[in-house]
């Protein structure tokens, strides 16, 4: 329903380089998956050894295995629990909702990986509160090592992501549809199994899969909770893996990459389909008011203690744990916290260069960088902008394509481009390269951000433009893009809060000029520097705090 | 010359054709409505002219410059027609003033700044906002919008202007007082006007021409009066004015005279239908303002005794509603009648029989 004239070779321009850019990485990782030995070896050749050695490997399939248990263990857990939190927050009289609001989205906003540290210093072996519990109790009946915990926390950590879908779904759902139920005669209880449960099914159903997903990437987590007992996921396999022949085994990883991807990108296609229909479902725009909540009465208080424990749980327990743990020199059994306490661990965390360039090299990616990517993505967003055409239905399933590959695997690709073309080779130990893996990582989700900010805008208002007279780059610069300002800004706020919290992705760039904090940690975990990666991690939830507290001030809603 | 000319316009949108080949011309000082019902595509003839809508054949031709050549395969972009296009939704853009919205086009023409504040500023006195430049356009009224709306048309002078229903934002009273306004206007610029409506009374009130198109063809064309009082099609009787709709038989024609059976009553009116319809089931259509109650009557040709089964008190007049056997019928009186049965009088030159 639009101009469909002028303009089109820019938009075609941007559309190329964005699958350039998409599709680059992951041909190399096709192409070096065939070869014998890495692809700068002159002597690699073309061949399936790379597959038949993984196939044969049980670690492989012990891997494989543990990630399919592990994500469909923390889906069952985050499911029920999300669409709980849900119901509860929504639809229910439970007293300190407005409260519990903004909290519930933080495990969201968390890095995954500090929140393990977290646990790990509070209910790990010499964990605050294992050693407190052995004082009073004996030995404590958890294992934070064991698969077992590995689910559990997953899953807790994972639920905002259903909460967000859920509730969502609930708030969208016009409360007619409820009272019509009410004045037929159901009861509430029953009215919440017969009406409201079904209508956000889509919801549950989509975040389900999501969750499946998130399950498959996982990094952070199992590193941290896995490793101590040789519990491998994929992600954690493939990491493993970068030196298993003694010399860098690129085929091996491009092919444990192969099977990630090919995992991922049919649930990445199944979220595309399912998310339709749950907006289909959501497209009845509620119309606000909405006054009969269900009243629990005796739940009440539990209620509260069920979302409140889950909270202290997920959040409080690791990051008070993490808190303290960068405030003493050193903690073991029979160790009293206060003759232990020192701000010695900030002061040297000083002292170490490569520390400091990480915390720098965070601030400016999170600030700079993300401001750069929102700028790509509006760029590639605006070049889909009302055009009928192939070229925007080639482009759409082009950037879902990075949601297959998780941070680690495009960290992983990103690097071998940079390696692989000679021109780029210089700048692979820039920050850069950081910045390039980070964008590719968000496409999906920034393009998201940007393109419902752009939905806002009504077509006439770009065609009046163009009928008084302004090209179809005009009317962009002079109509659409000051109309878009703050879904942008929004997005650059999001954005940042996102590239301060990644740490898989520079993972595999992590180098002189390219520490960022989330990199750092996991590389200082591995050598046992316990004190600089709890303080690390505090001054990564600061930063991230800070930016949530921003966020929330200046009114952007959390969820695109 | 005309000022607009389309000829022969064909459009499809995702497999369905919208525009089956719709043709007109408009000149200076004319206004011609598209008038139809929602689907007929008046909507997309109107977009498909200003290049906003993608035409697969056909010519479009503005000021002599063929803009649009489906064989030739000639494109011009929306900018580059050169047209005035007010929008239903005014369209205005929220983050500039009144006098920015109107100044655009002239800035993007190169117009020096301080001519383009002069010329804005007397487009904006002519229509009636000249202190109103600094405002943001949601701080105007919706007949004040209205009025930016064209301002910003028409201030870089073109020649024919398009408007997609112009009026419809617009509450009731204030719609009358914008429609003569409106008229005004397009005389005094001497404009050529092309409007979308689906409001037969705004079309016969502003219009030199109506277009009434239904499913993508021009179903009939001509002036206002043509089109009110003699009807050449069922869906074109129908969509102008008020109307009682009787089903018959249709018993002989001749002279163009033609007579339609309904029950016993014998109704005679003005042939619309091909000789072939004797004998088969046909309609007739006359005004609720053709119909007269005929009091003190005994009967007669066309005259019909009816049952009054209720009235209605409109304010300038009455309607009355009457049934009998095959029939209803609405006509407007200017007083209230008696309860029961009135002769009711169907004058033969006001009825169309199809």
């Amino acid at each position: 329903m639009s101009s469909a004239v002028a303009g089109t070779s820019a938009r075609r321009v941007v559309i190329s380089i964005t699958a350039l850019f998409v599709l680059a990485p992951i041909l190399l990782i096709t192409y070096q998956s065939f070869l014998t030995a890495p692809f700068f070896d002159p002597k690699a050749q073309l061949s399936l050894w790379a597959y038949e050695f993984v196939f044969n490997e049980p670690d492989f399939w012990r891997a494989l295995g543990t990630t399919a248990m592990l994500a469909v263990g923390m889906t069952a857990i985050s499911v029920p629990l999300g669409a709980l939190l849900a119901f509860l927050m929504t639809r229910t009289d439970m007293p300190g909702r407005g409260g519990f609001e903004p909290l519930l989205l933080v495990p969201i906003f968390l890095s995954p990986i500090v929140l393990a540290f977290g646990y790990v210093v509070t209910i790990g072996p010499v964990g605050f509160i294992t050693v407190w519990w052995k004082q009073y109790f004996g030995n404590p009946f958890w294992d934070i090592y064991s698969f077992t915990s590995l689910v559990v926390i997953a899953g807790l950590t994972h639920a905002p992501h259903v909460y967000l879908y859920a509730s969502a779904a609930l708030r969208s759902l016009p409360g007619d549809l409820e009272e019509a139920a009410r004045v037929t005669g159901a009861k509430p209880g029953r009215v919440a199994m017969d009406v409201s449960l079904p209508m956000i099914t889509p919801a549950l159903l989509f975040s389900g899969v999501l969750i499946l997903f998130l399950g498959f990437e996982v990094f952070g987590l199992p590193l941290i909770l896995g490793d101590p007992q040789g519990l491998l996921v994929l992600s954690t396999y493939l990491y493993k893996l970068t030196n298993k022949l003694g010399v860098p085994s690129y085929q091996l990883m491009a092919v444990v990459v192969m099977v990630i991807i090919a995992v991922a990108l049919p649930l990445v296609f199944v979220q595309r389909l399912l998310l339709r229909t749950a907006q289909r479902f959501i497209a009845v725009r509620g119309k606000g008011s909405r006054t009969n909540l269900v009243a629990l009465r005796a739940w009440r208080w539990p209620a509260f203690l069920l979302i409140a424990g889950w909270f202290a749980g997920t959040v409080m327990l690791p990051m008070t744990g993490l808190v303290l743990r960068s405030f003493v020199s050193s903690w073991g059994l029979g160790i009293n916290v206060l003759d232990v306490l020192t701000l010695d661990n900030y002061i040297e965390l000083f002292d170490d260069s490569e520390v400091v360039s990480a915390i720098v090299n965070s601030v400016g990616i999170a600030t700079i960088g993300g401001a750069l990517s929102i700028g790509c993505y509006t760029m590639i967003a605006l070049a889909q902008h009302r055009w009928p055409s192939a070229w925007v239905r080639f482009a759409d399933y082009i950037v879902m394509l990075p949601r297959a590959m998780p941070g680690i695997v495009a960290g992983l690709a990103i690097f071998w481009v940079f390696l692989f073309t000679k021109p780029l080779a210089p700048l692979r130990t820039t920050l850069l390269a950081v910045w390039v893996a980070y964008t590719l990582v968000w496409l999906a989700y920034g393009l998201r951000l940007v393109q419902s900010a752009l939905l806002q805008v009504a077509p006439e208002l770009e065609e009046a433009a163009r009928v008084t007279g302004a090209g179809l780059g005009r009317a962009m610069r002079d109509v659409t893009i000051p109309l878009i300002k703050h879904g942008m800004l929004a997005a650059w706020l999001l954005i940042m809060l996102i590239f301060v919290r990644e740490y898989s992705t520079a993972v595999y760039l992590l180098g002189p000029g390219t520490e960022v904090i989330g990199s750092l940690v996991v590389s200082r975990w591995g050598s046992g520097a316990v004190d600089i990666v709890t303080c690390l991690s505090c001054i990564n939830v600061a930063l991230i705090s800070l930016g949530l507290m921003v966020t929330l001030r200046l009114g952007v809603k959390l969820h695109g | 010359m005309a000022d607009l000319a389309v000829d022969n316009l064909r459009i499809r949108l995702g497999g369905n054709e919208i525009l089956k080949g719709v043709s007109l011309t408009l000149r200076r000082g004319e206004v011609a409505a598209l008038l139809g019902p929602s689907g007929s595509g008046k909507t997309t003839l109107l977009r498909a002219v200003a290049g906003l809508e993608q035409p697969y054949t056909g010519t479009i031709t503005v000021g002599g410059t063929t803009v649009f050549d489906g064989a030739a395969g000639i494109n011009q972009p929306t900018e580059a027609r050169g047209l005035g296009f007010v929008f239903q939704s005014y369209a205005l853009w929220p983050h500039r003033t009144v006098a920015e919205n109107v100044a655009y086009s002239l800035k993007i023409r190169g117009v020096a700044a301080d001519v383009q504040r002069d010329t804005v500023q007397k487009s904006l006195d002519s229509l009636g906002l000249g202190k109103l430049g600094h405002r943001f356009p949601h701080e105007l009224s919706g007949g004040q919008q209205q009025r930016v709306a064209i301002a910003r048309a028409l201030v870089y002078g073109p020649t024919v202007v398009l408007l997609d229903e112009p009026l419809s934002n617009l509450d009731a009273k204030l719609r009358e007082e914008a429609r003569a306004f409106l008229k005004e206007l397009i005389e005094r610029e001497n404009l050529a006007a092309l409007m979308v409506t689906h409001d037969q009374s705004e079309a016969l009130a502003i219009a030199n021409r109506i277009l009434l198109l239904n499913g993508g063809v021009v179903e009939q064309a001509g002036t206002p009066q043509d089109m009110y009082n003699a009807p050449e099609t069922l869906f074109v009787a129908e969509f102008m004015g008020s109307n009682n709709h009787i089903e018959g038989k249709i018993m002989g024609m001749s002279d163009g005279r033609a007579s339609i059976r309904i029950g016993d009553f014998l109704l005679d009116g003005q042939a619309r239908c091909a000789p072939e319809k004797v004998g088969q089931a046909g309609s007739a259509v006359i005004r609720l303002e053709g119909v007269h109650v005929a009091e003190g009557s005994n009967g007669g040709q066309n005259h019909v005794k009816l049952d009054l089964v209720t009235s209605m008190f409109l304010g300038h007049t009455w309607e009355h509603l009457f049934r009998g056997p095959g029939m209803t019928i609405r006509t407007h009186h200017d007083g209230p009648l008696s309860s029961g049965a009135h002769w009711l009088h169907l004058p033969a030159d006001r009825v169309w029989i199809f």
